[in-house]
């Protein structure tokens, strides 16, 4: 369960976000500049608040007054940013297997070998694995980041606007496809989302900001 | 007459570069990720000479490697060893003064790569080593390449700091840039004309590469 109780000055406006999580979906909306992203950074410890916590099944990520903050590596989180920031250096195949080269997906895990592959075929990658990530299209970017996200088995998944930049269509079919995947998971989800749309095709649990 | 300066300035064009390159590439990276309240003080020590004559920076390396400077006596007494009127010195005085163009390139370089890569790195548990060796020096290189070339070529045509530090002594300390001048000054026409032109053709190699490179780099992020 995530629980938080945070405070930060956004804008020169005073922001104060509770939140607590025990169900798999949640959703925030509110329009642009309103601090949604910030929060997800924060969670994801990216950015610090003003003040606050932030617990995870018991484990504290954040306690300004205790000045504790547990590292982003250390939080076992998956984010997909609005920009997706898939690496363009790297193929398909290796941007999904980057966590598992680095020091912590080395000693953590992430999913079985199996598990990934079958994420990779569920998500229809298996031909674009040797294909650089800056020769693919929007929906196939979407879901090479939503897939490198999910190999990490992540305890908490922050998804930023993951829909924006697809056409109606598209967006439509990625987002059932990422309803379908991440409801096969056990794996909790905040989504971000300037659109009701998007976030009621996961949850009813909607925090607007 | 000509290889020993030719040959002179690629040995030390080629060690000033390596070295800058290792020096600048940590430091800005480190000031970059953990910003100090220095900052602005540590950058501008290495802009510096940038904005100095370089026979400032030749006397200020006197001063400090010569007979009575503190390095210099230091070296003297326990090496039995000067930098002035050699090879070393002049490599010396071209790392100084080439320092703030790598810097620079390198800073340019790596706030050219989109953040949120070493974010997402980040979250994904590498560690500072992982995301430079993996996300920035792939994602920078264009530009990184573009600093090692300018600083070769700043380094290659070194002259005033080199000259205060190492002078000229044909086939031990002359470089392209010393001989031209001292080959006018001594009326050989010839070898000062031979010598500008070919560092006139190392120089327009190196900018072609460049252009070329910044040409690849916007091909590949369209």
């Amino acid at each position: 369960m995530l629980k938080i109780d945070i405070q930060k000055m956004i804008n020169k406006e005073p922001l104060h976000f509770k939140m607590t999580m025990d169900q798999q979906f949640y959703g925030l909306m509110g329009s642009s500049g309103c601090g949604k992203t910030t929060i997800l950074r924060i969670i994801a410890g990216l950015a610090q608040p003003d003040a606050g916590i932030i617990e995870f099944d018991e484990q504290v990520w954040l306690d300004t007054a205790a000045n504790i903050s547990l590292p982003p590596e250390q939080r076992h989180i998956g984010f997909m940013f609005q920009s997706l920031a898939l690496f363009p250096n790297m193929t398909t195949k290796q941007n999904i297997d980057f966590y598992r080269r680095t020091k912590v997906g080395k000693t953590y895990g992430g999913v079985s070998e199996a598990v990934a592959q079958q994420l990779v075929t569920t998500l229809g990658l298996t031909p674009l694995m040797d294909q650089m990530v800056t020769r693919l299209s929007g929906g196939q970017r979407q879901r090479v980041a939503l897939c490198r996200a999910l190999v990490q088995q992540p305890k908490l998944l922050l998804l930023d606007e993951p829909f924006t930049g697809l056409d109606d269509d598209l967006r439509q079919k990625t987002m059932q496809l990422t309803r379908e995947v991440l409801s096969q998971t056990q794996t909790q989800v905040i989504i971000v989302s300037h659109r009701k749309d998007e976030i009621l095709a996961f949850t009813d649990n909607i925090y607007g900001m | 007459m000509l290889i020993t300066p030719i040959v002179h300035s690629l040995i030390i064009a080629i060690i000033a570069t390596t070295l800058t390159f290792l020096i600048c590439l940590p430091i800005v990276y480190l000031l970059i990720r953990h910003p100090i309240k220095l900052n602005w003080f540590v950058e501008s020590l290495f802009l510096l000479p940038l904005v100095l004559p370089p026979t400032v920076v030749g006397l200020f390396l006197l001063q400090l490697f010569g007979k009575y400077g503190i390095i210099g006596r230091f070296l003297a007494l326990f090496a039995d060893y000067s930098v002035i009127f050699t090879l070393t010195g002049a490599v010396i005085a071209t790392i100084i003064v080439v320092l703030p163009i790598m810097y620079q390139s390198i800073k340019a370089a790596i706030l050219s790569v989109d953040p949120t890569l070493s974010e997402a790195a980040k979250v994904m548990g590498a560690t500072p080593y992982e995301i430079l060796r993996w996300i920035i020096l792939p994602n920078a290189y264009s530009g990184i390449i573009v600093g090692l070339l300018l600083t070769f070529c700043r380094g290659l045509g070194e002259f005033g700091a080199s000259l205060m530090v190492a002078g000229y002594i044909q086939g031990k300390t002359d470089t392209i840039a010393t001989a031209i001048y001292f080959a006018i000054q001594g009326g050989d026409n010839h070898t000062a004309i031979v010598l500008s032109l070919l560092d006139v053709l190392i120089g327009i190699i190196a900018l072609l590469f460049i252009q070329f490179l910044n040409y690849r780099t916007k091909e590949v992020r369209q």
